[in-house]
């Protein structure tokens, strides 16, 4: 087929231009930008606004009045609080013996301050004193604490050295699990990010594809209902029309989706220093490792975007040269539609079982395929020759499916108000040239 | 050096549109395509931009077929009108001019002068859909002109047009044929295409009727047009008595008549003077293109509405 490039260009460029610029298009970008923004910092700025209102965001940090005279009490502490994960959330600090808890804890010097002193049997005894007497975690922590430091002394009071004390009270090694066995570790919150963005992904390409392929409907109609059709056709070929319009809308597509996702990043990285700023606490920020999202992940998302819009796209097209009136888009469109949720729910069944039979073949058939593959990719582990061949496929579909909404386009201009039938979109030459 | 249309055929389903036409359009002529509505004159001119094929029959141009001729070559204006309507003027047209192979720097000059010289200029930075009927309808012009193309294709360009925009258009079209373009264009108008056309074709029903050009259409019949009046008489009446001679209209102060020959008009004259009548009138003339399309259709037995229809698109006082 002999195809110009520059006229291709040409009509891409206008698509492009001429969509970006219009005030809904600016205004709806903007729109989304906000929402997206709004929704990465919703978390943060609802607890600045609603949280717990003594939250500093530092560490607590907990006074020792070490009465005793024997010091290494705060060490012990702080590596008790270590083992038991809660380093960066309390610190222990050295004071005097002899000031006064209540008054330390009303000025706001310290959230408690932990007094040990020994009673008349020479045992440990701890005060916890904090501004509401509650058992909050910094008490717990020093409650527990307080168990294991006793425990230790009382072995070296009854005259065993402090090594074999230190090794009789080595602390129990408890791992939490879930019920299906999994032990929780930082793997798995990388795993549950890495489903996390798989999640997104196959949502993002539902909503582009579902969105910019109503866009590039509403332009055939356009083109239709404004009788522009004509010339268009007489200047240059369908394909060459189909093709720009397409690439044409897909960059407008991606010219709205690049702000918000920028936008939506930015927010996301500067969520702490946000925190920080807000005086938030106990917002979890360290799941969050954009290491998962490699280059060659973003250029496989691309690829299926590109090639997986340009299918639907171009089936949107073809149903749009159907349709003469901007009113029965919508009717036309609800096959197109039912098409879409379908490769959706592909897409959401590869999440939960990435290399299941099912999932195989959902990433594989081209209509599924571009909210399948790429879950499946993050997810499972497909086989290279899967990824050609679902790559492949998708190409070829594409390609075929522009060829044949560009006859149907072609036929579309002659014919208002009738419904042609699938005989005449497949006849050669006949009420349709070649051209 | 020619369009030639030759032996084409074209069906709609069982529908006949266009039936065996033949005919030649010669480069650098203003050519007028004419017929009623639904005549076929539409898918015709389809036809020659290749944007529907016909099934029996070719079209060329200098020797080649259309299909295989440069889009750049064609200018089109469609019947129905068609641009982007949120589209600006200038952005708009300087897009179609490139879809067509133009340069941008020379379709942009070309615009400037276009837009002057249609006194439109204040109309180029407007959205198409702010403009008025008649500027949009220039615009649709210029869409089919500022690629610089060899062939006009323009369906019914004056239709829609009051009679200022209509006069700057046929200036417009004086103009493209004075630089060497060939223009083709349709209209049911047929004493405009008498004014405006050297060379014409006439298709009714889709069948050609004649084509040729203007003058030897005009005298093809042989017939004569006799305007002749006489002071005090309004029916003439008395003119029943030559029977050759078929009264088409009685005008206020004059009627009209249809004569085989120029003789008969002598005669009447004579008979007349003879007769002690003071005659104010005696003007004899070749049919309007019009009469010879009256002519042309009543010989294909066309219905009597047809020729109503001809008739009352026709306008009042035809030029000689």
């Amino acid at each position: 087929m002999n195809v110009n490039l520059s006229r291709i260009r040409l009509i891409m460029m206008r698509e492009w231009t001429h969509r970006i610029r219009q005030r809904s298009f600016i205004i709806t970008t903007a729109i989304m930008v906000i929402v997206a923004l709004a929704l990465v910092l919703a978390p943060t700025v609802i607890s600045a606004i609603w949280g717990d209102d003594n939250g500093d965001a530092d560490a607590d940090t907990v006074i020792v009045a070490d009465q005793t005279g024997s010091d290494g009490f705060v060490d012990q502490l702080n590596a008790f609080a270590n083992a038991s994960g809660l380093g960066d959330a309390v610190v222990f600090l050295a004071g005097n013996a002899d000031l006064d808890p209540a008054d330390v804890v009303s000025d706001g010097d310290a959230d408690g301050v932990l007094t040990i002193s020994r009673g008349d049997g020479g045992a440990l005894n701890f005060i916890y004193t904090n501004d509401d007497g509650e058992l909050d975690q910094t008490a717990v922590l020093a409650y527990s604490a307080a168990g294991e430091i006793t425990l230790q002394d009382n072995l070296v009071r009854a005259g065993i050295d402090a090594e074999q004390a230190q090794q009789v009270n080595t602390a129990p090694v408890i791992t939490v699990r879930s019920s299906d066995g999994q032990a929780a570790s930082a793997e798995d919150t990388e795993e549950g990010f890495r489903y996390s963005i798989a999640y997104i992904a196959a949502l993002m390409m539902y909503m582009m594809v579902m969105m910019y392929g109503m866009w590039v409907a509403q332009g055939v109609v356009e083109e239709k209902s404004s009788r522009i059709m004509e010339i268009m056709i007489n200047a240059a070929r369908p394909t060459e029309l189909m093709f720009g319009k397409v690439i044409g809308i897909g960059m407008s597509g991606l010219t709205q989706i690049l702000p918000i996702l920028l936008v939506a990043g930015v927010g996301l990285f500067s969520q702490e220093r946000l925190a920080d700023a807000l005086d938030v606490t106990g917002i979890e920020f360290s799941g969050i490792d954009f290491g998962a999202i490699s280059t060659s992940l973003v250029v496989f998302f691309l690829v299926y975007f590109l090639l997986g819009f340009l299918l639907y796209a171009a089936l949107y097209a073809g149903v749009g040269s159907l349709v003469s009136r901007q009113e029965d888009v919508q009717t036309m469109m609800t096959p197109m539609t039912f098409a879409v949720i379908i490769g959706f729910f592909g897409g959401l069944y590869t999440l939960s079982a990435p290399d299941s039979l099912v999932a195989r073949i959902v990433s594989i058939f081209p209509l599924t395929s571009p909210m399948a593959m790429v879950p499946r990719v993050l997810l499972g582990d497909p086989a290279p020759w899967e990824i050609a061949l679902s790559i492949g496929l998708l190409a070829a579909t594409g390609y075929l499916a522009v060829v044949l909404a560009a006859r149907v386009y072609r036929m579309g201009v002659l014919m208002y108000g009738q419904k042609p039938s699938l005989k005449v979109i497949f006849q050669r030459d006949r009420v349709t040239a070649a051209r | 050096m020619s369009l030639s249309i030759d032996r084409v055929s074209k069906n709609f389903g069982d529908f006949r549109v266009i039936d065996d036409v033949s005919f030649d359009v010669q480069q650098g002529r203003m050519f007028g395509f004419l017929g009623t509505n639904g005549a076929g004159k539409t898918t015709t001119m389809r036809m020659i931009l290749d944007i529907i094929r016909a099934d029996t029959g070719t079209i060329s141009w200098n020797g080649t077929l259309t299909s295989d001729v440069s889009r750049r070559e064609f200018g089109y204006l469609p019947e129905e009108r068609g641009l982007y309507p949120k589209m600006p003027v200038d952005d708009q047209l300087l897009f179609l001019a490139q879809l067509y192979g133009a340069e941008r720097q020379a379709a942009q000059r070309s615009l400037d002068h276009w837009l002057r010289r249609l006194d439109i200029e204040e109309n180029r930075h407007k959205r198409v859909e702010q403009l008025s009927k008649g500027n949009q309808q220039k615009i649709q012009f210029l869409a089919a002109v500022l690629h610089d193309p060899e062939i006009l294709i323009l369906d019914e360009p004056f239709s829609g047009l009051d009679p200022v925009n209509a006069a700057q258009m046929e200036d417009a079209f004086n103009e493209m044929k004075v630089q060497g373009k060939t223009i083709i264009f349709s209209t049911h108008q047929l004493d405009q295409a008498q004014k405006m056309c050297e060379d014409v074709a006439i298709i009714h029903r889709g069948g050609l009727l004649i084509t040729g050009d203007v003058q030897s259409v005009r005298e093809s019949t042989g017939q004569k047009i006799l305007r002749f009046g006489v002071q005090g008489e309004a029916d003439l009446a008395w003119l029943d008595r030559y029977p050759a001679a078929e009264v088409r209209r009685r005008g206020r102060d004059h009627v009209e008549l249809r004569i085989p020959d120029e003789e008969l008009a002598q005669r009447i004259l004579r008979d007349a003077v003879a007769a002690g009548k003071q005659v104010e009138r005696f003007e004899v003339t070749v049919p309007s293109l019009n009469d010879i399309f009256l002519t042309e259709v009543q010989g294909s037995g066309a219905s009597a509405e047809d020729i109503e229809r001809i008739r009352a698109s026709s306008s009042g006082e035809e030029a000689a």
